[in-house]
């Protein structure tokens, strides 16, 4: 009897594998969901780091996180697991097949996509080990990384036959494999760019190759990759449920303001007459009123008077520096900030009031990964860099400010309008405002490449804010007020800072991988600091900005109707009260 | 029959009484002189037999039999014989048997062993005093009733409680014992536990006491080995009460309301009520008419409440003024009233029990966690001797609770909304909490939600089945071998679902969930049995064989928005409904077999063996051995020494070995589809944990000496343990580096040691015919360290709050406590900013290698202890318990929140000054810090507290004004330059962000556990009434807390989860006392 139960027992066991294989799950899934949930975590995140980090450091959008923070874990993780990850399963399952060739090209075009951001953010990272679940993971140098992402991206591109196989539901392209080709060939010129100092060569030739062939370039705004959410829960944008379903993050935004119009943008916008203005921002729901002092046509005089303005930006900071020696800033506000400051349109309780009507936090708007204006701009600075072009460099400048007005409902009058001014125009330089601290002006001088970064950064309004912290670590071509309410946490003796030159390595790092990140901290130069300038980026010396002479300067706001008081008069329900004349 | 039987016999004695008439009379009573009827008196090798009258009297006829020898026998007494030759009447006072030396006690597998031939420690549990100072949840009932036990309660009457013996063994795994009701393995893990911010409770807790006979706790695995891989923990054994031969009717009546009120609420500040910096200005004001709305502000740091203008949540004019008792009006008197009836009833070969408990109760915070529960219970035994004995028993829990509370942060926990209240907030201001529109009137728009809005128009319900059943045969096969078959089943299946109001701050959509589970653990068992007493060796040996399958299925579906108000249901849905299913199989195969030798009644040796097949490992580690040796030695028996002396005196020592499977589908990775799709498209994801196919299972390897002392005929008895124990080849979900394209993975690694010694005496200092005095105490000491983690690892983290965590770390016992600190000198000196005058914290500066935060406790107690006493004065009698822990820390999230937001009373602290300099005054920081604004002179009124400031010094600086450190990398205090900057008192108490060693507070404490005053109503008022026995007691649980060093209203106890992360208090529920009466009464 006892036999009997042990022979029971043992043999019993053979359907135990059969039991431990979870019948929840699957073992192979088709390639499109897959890639849906990619596509899906990819732009979540891009969002997310969007309204977290990457507005505040792209100077157009102040979400007001009110600190100058460095990342958390998230986008690390994401982009490692959620994302990288699921790519390389799907590459063990459908990597040899032939019958999936264009698929795994796409597939490949979205690992150097998520590489690059990777590389770009916090430089070494890792690149050839990753995927392997040993406890070390060494790091890859930049260098390493974008030559190979530059030769994948090529490869992926060459790869796509237009015949062949396609997904079925491809959440950003609908199934086209040219568009495919085209945003491989956007990303090359991009990193490209990105690269010229520390990988010249193959910057140059990489450049001159994409540029070889315009066809293969986006041709207009239809050649964008997006990624359009929906209205369903779960479908919704991480805008959305960042600032309007979490109610409660909605709320606290609301008390403290923001997310509005930096002033730094406002600056811009005011010292050269920018539509852009009023299609990127609401306007201030309690327009606040400003002291000014007009002519007459009327009369000799000179009336002091208070009236309201539509728009205003908020300073990167509440806080001044000590040393300024300045009282209480002019626009700090009170905690009705939002009322008085342009703010992004589509917060909750706030309708939208651009000309634009675009909503950029409803729930299903798309996310744009690439923008037809944004080669534009990089099809001109490669055309001015002598890398060829079937275009001249200022042409492709002028397409780059017709498709970005275009695309935020802008007319062609209003770009042409726009386009003439001095700054603006080709070789030409023009007169800007202070910054409202005064140490920093907006003139544009008569370089061209100057204007063609300056633009490239206004079109990065909305989605592209981590290309405009590329284009600023590349270039240093704006300058930057300094944060002084910093918040990162190596920057706790200081009390300012300026913009983040990196992430430094997520602190689970060092517990998880202890010799990788060394070995990436080594790489990277010696210490893993934000501040810790990438190989990418161009090298510039830090002002000491305690030193420097700050004052208030309302200029940027001032005759906002004009010169007289008769401009003022003449604007239908505006408020004005004269105070004074003489 | 029996009647017909009784008649026979009555006249067949009467014949033979009118033949001899020699009658024996007499009177049996108990050791203290009261009667003691069914005891069976027999005349020696004869069938002649009679039976005491429920007055202990008897009289037999001996007929015309020779034989003298009257036997008299009793259960639990002992046996005894009385020489009548010459004797008419026979007064016998039994004594009861000696529990020591022939103590019965269920060990491990439901086998029924001496507790003298045990080598390894069990200790028993009184029972009886669980049916009277009732807890909600049978397992609170254990606190300090078992040396090495440690309690971990939920403070939630419907709440979860966390059992550890004799420390923590597994890092990530259960280190919860194993519960077996009538030798079936129930299912108590967490996975019935906590769901998110809700704790379901654990299964074992719905066991009734009413049902219970006897509680043994198997300490070790030394003890449970034979359980196998569940038992690693150690096991509690719960036998339930079968029919017994009774005197009356047999039926048993037991009535018992509690009430229970807060003992603690935490100490707020009245003076100073929502706003920032101390101005009651500045926060939002309604329209511009100027007036502030309640709760625009989140946070107490407003100005003196003077009753100025004020609208409440809807808007009404009100007076911002102090509510002392806001937070109490969400609080009221709570009852739990249960009534339970039993019939037992029981023949020479058939017994039968049923009985029925009906639990209704709610909770001390208004109307949340309303419970009821029926339990139902029913034991039938035949035995159809000689060949087979059937036992069955089922038991049918059904448990319904309306509005479980929320825990931790969850905006819906009302215990988490004090913290958060502002202090201006008035409890009658949160009425009306619903807007015309059905909306909830809240605080301003800042996200504070109206406590009452949370209470009232959230709501949640589940319904939990159980059946705990089964049913064995035990066959006689020849004379010393017996074969017992039994199956078993642990069912439990039932519903849930969740409402959240549309309309609210935090949530505005609303959502409804339901859940429904089907779990299933079925047990199908063989065991053969052998018995044989061979010269002066004893043998018993068992062998057999147990298949166990488990399935769990649960499905889950949710509305994620709801189209109107109200309806609780999944059409009321404006979204897309996400629904998860869930499907979780696994079976594990076993032989095993035992085999005691004993030897002249005073040596014992125990081997046991065990081999698992688990199918939740690989098929290479599928199969598992282990064994154990254990051995006891009665050296009083040995020795002969003298019962005055030692009356009984055992050694013990075991070795065992228990091995751990894990959980199903751990060794294979797999795509799942995400709960929600994407504008109606699937969304498919590879797991994120990184599965093992090379999974070992864990072993655990424990040695256990123990020595079991009586004194003065049993009057003192001693009962110590040391013991040993070592958990290697953990089983460990760890953290893996995210490159690899995985968040975790499953290894085995590590190696975690107990060791502790563990102490109970009983003692009766006094024992009268009406006075007597018993004390116990329970006392113990586990020393914890984790030897190793994975290579390359060296801490683990286990879970966390708010920013401080808790982490299993080489070289140190299982959960270190850590959070950021105030940096400070090699001397202890704390190190300022000179910028800001606020604390440098302990990880600046910021380097790669310096990002760890400091140790700033650990959780595990030092020791544990219990003493106990009982007065029994007649009728009357008096038992207490006090409990205690030393040792051990705890981080008060709630402590944090409260200081942040300002509501401690502690947080006054600089307010004052505050107010003067800056509100009136007028100063700005440079001023506070002692210059002017304009050409930076002294400024002249230095020597006045401007507000809060930090002790501590600047650090000492080079002369390039770079700071200094020393070789350690710590920063030196400069002691020349004490802070002198007076800061916001808000700013100051905030500082929580980064000084959380004053948050982590000393967790030993004493209480008052239990107290039950008791009167039995005598023997003798009784006599003429239907009543075979009346009992009345007054009774108490957790009524005092003696010692605590934690704030009040932050229960020492408490716990944010019942899992392994221990040492985190967020939100948790104010402590609260229970009180009572008890009434019993049998027929």
């Amino acid at each position: 009897m006892a036999g009997v139960l042990l022979i029971c027992l043992s043999s019993c066991t053979k359907n135990f594998d059969k039991l431990n294989t979870n019948p929840n799950t699957f073992l192979s899934p088709d390639f499109d969901p897959v890639m849906s949930y990619v596509f899906k975590q990819t732009t979540d995140q891009m969002e997310n780091d969007n309204w977290g980090y990457f507005w505040e450091y792209g100077h157009i959008i102040d979400p007001y996180a009110e600190r100058y923070l460095t990342g958390d874990n998230s986008r690390w993780n994401t982009y490692y697991i959620n994302v990288l990850g699921n790519l390389r399963q799907l590459k063990k399952l459908y990597g040899t097949n032939p019958g999936f060739t264009n698929r795994m090209a796409i597939a490949q075009i979205w690992e150097c996509y998520i590489y690059y951001q990777l590389v770009a953010t916090y430089g070494p990272v890792p690149y050839s080990q990753a995927g392997a679940t040993t406890p070390v993971i060494l790091y890859d140098d930049e260098n390493t990384i974008y030559t190979a992402l530059l030769t994948k991206l090529k490869a992926s591109s060459t790869a796509i036959v237009l015949t062949g196989d396609d997904m079925t539901t491809d959440l950003i392209f609908g199934g086209n494999l040219t568009k495919w080709q085209k945003f491989a060939n956007t990303l090359r010129l991009k990193i490209a760019l990105n690269v010229q100092k520390n990988l010249p060569s193959l910057a140059a030739s990489n450049i001159q190759d994409v540029m070889s062939n315009e066809a293969l370039l986006p041709q207009s705004d239809a050649d964008d990759a997006i990624f359009t959410y929906g209205t369903a829960s779960g479908s919704q944008s991480a805008y959305f449920n960042h600032y309007v379903l979490n109610e409660s993050a909605a709320n606290a935004v609301k008390q403290s303001g923001g997310p509005i119009m930096s002033d730094y943008a406002f600056t811009y916008f005011r010292s050269y007459n920018d539509p852009r203005l009023g299609a990127y921002f609401n306007l201030a729901q309690v327009p606040i009123a400003i002291k000014d002092t007009l002519t007459s046509t009327a009369d000799a005089f000179h009336y002091i008077v208070t009236y309201t303005i539509p728009h205003l930006g908020t300073p990167k900071s509440l806080s001044v520096l000590a040393q300024w020696n300045l009282g209480t800033q002019i626009f700090q506000g009170s905690l009705n900030y939002i009322t008085n400051f342009s703010t992004l349109p589509g917060l909750t309780q706030l309708p939208v009031t651009t000309n634009s009507g675009i909503n950029l936090l409803a729930a299903n708007r798309p996310f744009y990964h690439s923008t037809y204006a944004d080669v534009c701009f990089m099809k001109a600075e490669a055309n001015m860099l002598g890398f060829g072009g079937t275009q001249s460099a200022q042409a492709y400048y002028t397409a780059g400010i017709n498709a970005n007005f275009a695309f935020w409902g802008l007319t062609a009058a209003q770009a042409t309008a726009y386009e003439a001014q001095n700054g603006i125009a080709w070789s030409t330089a023009g007169h800007g405002f202070n910054y409202p601290l005064g140490f920093i002006n907006t003139s544009i001088p008569a370089d061209n490449m100057t204007k063609i970064w300056i633009q490239q950064w206004m079109n990065s309004y909305g989605d592209g804010a981590f290309d405009a912290w590329c284009l600023q670590r590349r270039t240093q071509n704006l300058i930057l007020p300094p944060h002084t309410n910093p918040g990162a946490p190596n920057l706790l003796q200081s009390t300012y800072a300026d913009l983040p030159d990196r992430w430094n390595y997520p602190v689970a790092e060092t517990s998880v991988n202890p010799v990788g990140v060394a070995d990436g901290t080594k790489k990277l130069g010696g210490s893993d600091y934000p501040t810790t300038v990438l190989q990418f980026a161009k090298a510039y010396t830090h002002t000491n900005w305690a030193t420097v002479v700050a004052f208030y300067d309302d200029s940027y706001i001032q005759k906002w109707y004009g010169t007289t008081i008769q401009q003022v008069q003449a604007v239908p329900n505006i408020k004005y009260t004269v105070l004074s004349q003489y | 029959m029996r009647k017909l039987l009784f008649i026979l016999l009555l006249i067949f004695f009467a014949f033979n009484s009118y033949a001899q008439n020699l009658v024996i009379k007499g009177k049996v009573t108990d050791d203290k002189g009261n009667p003691l009827p069914g005891v069976t008196i027999t005349l020696k090798e004869t069938q002649i037999r009679t039976i005491t009258n429920q007055d202990g009297m008897y009289a037999i006829n001996l007929g015309a039999a020779t034989s003298r020898l009257l036997v008299f026998t009793y259960i639990s007494y002992k046996l005894q014989e009385v020489n009548i030759t010459g004797k008419t009447t026979v007064d016998v006072s039994m004594a009861s048997e000696s529990k020591d030396l022939t103590e019965i006690v269920v060990s491990a597998l439901n086998i029924s062993r001496t507790k003298k031939s045990l080598g390894v420690a069990q200790q028993s549990v009184n029972v009886d005093e669980m049916t009277q100072a009732r807890a909600s949840n049978i397992t609170d009932l254990l606190d300090g009733k078992v040396a090495g036990l440690q309690i971990t309660t939920s403070g939630q009457t419907t709440g979860s409680t966390r059992v550890v013996l004799r420390g923590m063994s597994s890092i990530t795994g259960n280190n919860q014992p194993l519960w077996v009701v009538d030798g079936v393995p129930i299912d108590n893990t967490d996975s019935n536990g906590q769901v998110g911010n809700y704790d379901y409770g654990n299964n074992a807790a719905d066991l009734d006491p009413d049902d219970i006979a006897s509680i043994e706790v198997l300490k070790g695995p030394n003890a449970a080995a034979l359980y196998g891989s569940r038992a690693a923990n150690g096991a509690i054994l719960v036998t339930t009460k079968k029919g017994t031969k009774n005197a009356g009717l047999g039926i048993s009546v037991n009535s018992n309301y509690m009430a229970s009120r807060v003992l603690q609420f935490p100490d707020f500040q009245n003076i100073y009520g929502e706003g920032g910096s101390g101005a009651y200005s500045g926060t939002r004001s309604n329209n511009g008419a100027g007036i502030v709305e309640e709760g625009s502000n989140t946070r107490s740091w407003g100005g003196p409440m003077l009753g100025q203008p004020y609208l409440s949540f809807s808007g009404q004019p009100i007076t911002y003024s102090p509510d002392p008792g806001n937070i109490s009006s969400l609080y009221q008197t709570g009852y739990a009233y249960t009534q339970n009836v039993a019939i037992a009833n029981a023949t020479d070969n058939s017994s039968i029990r049923f009985s029925y408990t009906r639990t209704d109760a709610n909770d001390v915070v208004k109307n949340q966690n309303l419970q009821t529960k029926n339990n139902l219970q029913l034991n039938i035994s035949k035995d159809f001797t000689p060949f087979i004995r059937i036992d069955t028993r089922i038991q049918y829990l059904q448990a319904d609770v309306k509005n479980r509370t929320a825990r931790n942060e969850d905006p819906n926990n009302p215990n988490n909304i004090y913290n958060n209240l502002v202090r201006s907030a008035s409890s009658s201001s949160f009425f009306p909490y619903v807007d015309p529109s059905g909306n909830e009137y809240a605080g301003g728009s800042t996200g504070l939600e109206n406590p009452e809005w949370l209470i009232n128009e959230n709501h949640n319900e589940d319904i939990t089945n159980t059946i705990i059943g089964g049913i064995s045969a035990t066959i006689n096969i020849f004379k010393d071998l017996k074969f017992r078959a039994q199956t078993s089943a642990n069912l439990i299946w039932g519903d849930r679902n969740m409402f959240l109001q549309k309309g609210a701050v935090t949530n505005v959509n609303g959502s409804y969930t339901e859940f429904q589970q089907n779990n299933q653990n079925w047990n199908t068992e063989g065991l053969f049995s052998y018995n044989k007493n061979i010269g002066k060796f004893s043998i018993m040996a068992n062998a057999g064989g147990n298949i166990r399958t488990l399935n769990y299925y649960n499905t889950s579906a949710t509305a994620n928005q709801l189209i109107v108000h109200d309806v609780a249901s999944l059409s009321n849905n404006a979204s897309v409904l996400s629904g998860v299913e869930s499907l979780t199989k696994s079976q594990t195969n076993s032989l095993y077999g035992t085999a005691s030798v004993g030897y002249n009644e005073y040596l014992y040796v125990d081997v046991t063996g065990r081999n698992d097949w688990s199918s939740t490992l690989p098929a290479a580690n599928r199969s598992f051995f282990y064994p154990s040796v254990s051995t006891s030695f009665i050296f009083s028996e040995f020795f002969n020494i003298p019962q005055n002396i030692m009356s009984f005196g055992k050694f013990r020592a075991s070795i065992a070995q228990v091995g751990n499977d894990t959980s199903p589908y751990n060794t294979m990775g797999s795509f799942s589809t995400v709960s929600t799709p994407f504008n109606g498209l699937p969304l498919v994801d590879y797991d994120q944990v990184l599965r093992n196919s090379n999974l070992k299972p864990e072993s655990t390897t424990s040695t256990e000496l123990g020595l079991e002392l009586k004194f003065l005929h049993d009057r003192i008895s001693f009962d110590g343990s040391v013991y040993s124990k070592k958990t290697t080849n953990q089983i460990l979900q760890g953290a893996i580096n995210p490159a690899s394209g995985y968040s975790t993975q499953f290894i085995n690694a590590g190696e975690v040691t107990n060791k502790g010694i563990e102490i109970s005496i009983n003692a009766t200092p006094i024992r009268t015919e009406n006075f007597s005095w018993d004390l116990t105490t329970n006392a113990s000491m586990n020393r914890n360290m984790v030897v190793s983690l994975s290579p390359g690892l060296t801490q683990f983290k286990l879970g966390g709050a708010l920013l401080t965590s808790v982490y299993a770390e080489v070289g140190q016992p299982i959960g270190t406590i850590r959070a950021e600190d105030q940096a400070k000198d090699a001397q202890g000196n704390v190190i300022i900013q000179k910028t800001t005058g606020i604390p440098y914290s302990e990880s600046t500066p910021f380097t790669t290698d310096g990002k760890a935060t400091p140790i700033l406790g650990n959780f595990q107690p030092k020791a544990l202890g219990s003493f106990g006493s009982t007065f029994r004065y007649k009728s009357f009698d008096f038992n207490f318990l006090l409990t205690g822990r030393w040792g051990g820390q705890i981080f008060s999230g709630s402590y944090w929140r409260a200081d942040q937001n300002g509501v401690t009373t502690e947080s006054l602290g600089g307010r004052q000054a505050w107010l003067l300099s800056n509100e009136i005054y007028g100063e700005g920081s440079l001023q506070q810090n002692g210059t002017t604004t304009l050409y930076g002179l002294p400024y002249p009124d230095a020597s006045r507290a401007k507000g809060s400031i930090f002790v501590g010094y600047y650090p000492e600086t080079d002369k390039n004004g770079n700071i200094v450190y020393d070789k350690n990398g710590n920063m030196i205090a400069d002691k020349s330059k004490p802070n002198t900057q007076y800061i916001n008192p808000q700013t100051y108490w905030q500082r929580a962000y980064h000084i959380n060693s004053e948050l982590v507070f000393d967790d030993s404490y004493i209480k008052l556990t239990q107290v039950i005053i008791g009167y039995n109503v005598p023997k003798t008022l009784l006599r003429r009434t239907v009543f075979k026995s009346a009992r009345i007691s007054l009774v108490g649980r957790n009524i005092w807390t003696i010692l605590q060093n934690t704030p009040k209203g932050i229960d020492p106890e408490s716990a944010n989860s019942s899992g392994n992360a221990q040492g985190l208090e967020l939100g948790g529920a104010l402590p609260y006392a229970t009180y009572g009466v008890d009434l019993k009464f049998s027929l």
